[in-house]
């Protein structure tokens, strides 16, 4: 299961024809280019902020926002670097501003329930994929900020470690140390909720 | 639950996400045009206090290691709500630290400050001492005050600078900034303020700073190393 997923998100991330063109011309001004340019990284952008944020309308603001803010820095992205990471620093920045401004950190493990309620509901198994949702995104909002994006980066954007850490500031043996905290604090939270 | 099964059902949690994820709405950019590259917008965001803008990836992870930085381009205008600043209570010099939430640091080689305000309507409270020539040194608990603050560069530019060892924000020229605080009501309020001879903004010792009007980069790092332990 988690190579197939590895795969069908690497696809498109890998994918780096037009990139060079959609940049230029977005930097020129050219907002269908630009839309073109990030829309291969659109899931993997609402994953994070999803994390950070407790998903729902909170998760899409951090991530229309983050797009937007970034289109506005474009000037300053160095040609040649990686695209990707320079992008997702972006949103997760505006998936805290949003998280902090409406200083939710104390509801968020509510809020990441309440957020996912609105889905209409559907088949036995949707129900049962909602629920799990509730259940996951509940649990990471109730572990520190820097946890969740760590736990986000490597398995909601399937980062490698080397560009998570570059992403959060660290070392790549500190992330993986902070990675492997946060999957204990997680466990211990999906636990209590399992009984 | 063993790890694999943890890893696993983030891995599908991430995939149920995707169902709800947006497409971009590339329409939002004719709302909001790019700005020149002198006009650059930092928000500040901190748990307590602050700031940052970088100048290159490496500086702006030094100081988001410490600031808890935030980069944007574009803060767009004030929202509706946003009041005039308030000074505070001036308070006698004299009576400051009695006042004062907590140890009130000041330049000493300046002398004694003109005046002294002191905010109790935030959380946590705020200080600033009023020297003269417009210079300003406002202070608060870092662990007490939650703030959010923005600040908008209108001209010249901002970086990260140190002051002996400490990594601290410098913004040159004129710029406008928002203060988003707690009240001591325990409601959000949101103070807009303007600055015109540079601002520099740093942490130490569980204190933040602001210093304000100091004209040039390099006399603010002279006087905020001249701050009280």
């Amino acid at each position: 299961m988690a190579s197939d997923l590895s795969f069908e998100l690497a696809l498109p991330l890998s994918s780096r024809e037009g990139e060079t063109e959609f940049l230029a011309r977005a930097k020129r001004g050219d907002h269908e280019a630009y839309a073109n340019l990030v829309r291969p990284h659109e899931r993997l952008a609402y994953r994070v902020a999803a994390a950070i944020t407790g998903g729902g309308a909170d998760a899409e603001e951090a991530m229309q926002n983050g797009f937007v803010k970034a289109y506005r820095s474009l000037h300053r992205f160095r040609v040649g670097a990686a695209f990707r990471p320079w992008l997702l620093r972006i949103v997760v920045n505006e998936a805290h501003n949003v998280l902090r401004a409406e200083r939710r950190h104390t509801r968020l493990g509510a809020r990441a329930a309440e957020q996912h309620r609105v889905a209409p509901a559907g088949p036995d198994e949707a129900v049962i994929a909602r629920e799990e949702v509730e259940t996951v995104l509940g649990a990471l909002a109730r572990l520190s900020e820097p946890d969740r994006l760590a736990l986000a980066l490597r398995y909601f954007a399937e980062l490698p470690d080397t560009e998570a850490a570059g992403l959060v500031g660290t070392s790549t043996e500190a992330y993986r140390v902070r990675l492997a905290r946060a999957r204990k604090r997680l466990q211990a939270e999906l636990e209590d909720v399992d009984g | 639950m063993a790890e694999h099964e943890l890893e696993l059902r983030l891995r599908v949690v991430g995939r149920e996400l995707d169902a709800h994820a947006p497409t971009f709405d590339a329409g939002l950019l004719r709302a909001a045009p790019r700005r020149r590259r002198t006009r650059l917008v930092v928000a500040m965001a901190c748990a307590l206090a602050l700031v940052g803008v970088a100048a290159s990836p490496a500086a702006l992870s030094a100081l988001r290691h410490l600031f808890d930085v935030d980069e944007v381009t574009e803060l767009g205008p004030l929202a509706p709500g946003v009041a005039a600043p308030f000074a505070g209570r001036s308070i006698p010099v004299d009576m400051l630290q009695a006042s004062a939430p907590f140890r009130v640091r000041t330049i000493s080689a300046l002398g004694t400050p003109e005046d002294a305000r002191v905010r109790d309507d935030i959380t946590g409270g705020m200080v600033t001492l009023v020297y003269g020539g417009g210079l300003q040194l406002t202070q608060w608990r870092t662990s007490d005050v939650s703030a959010r603050i923005a600040v908008v560069p209108v001209q010249g530019s901002a970086e990260d600078v140190t002051i002996g060892d400490l990594p601290a924000l410098w913004i040159g020229g004129t710029s406008r900034g928002t203060f988003t605080l707690i009240g001591a009501d325990g409601a959000v309020h949101r103070e807009s303020f303007d600055v015109g001879n540079g601002v520099l903004l740093w942490k130490d010792a569980g204190m933040t700073f602001l210093l304000q009007g100091a004209g040039s980069q390099a006399d603010a790092l002279r006087l905020a190393s001249q701050v009280d332990h």
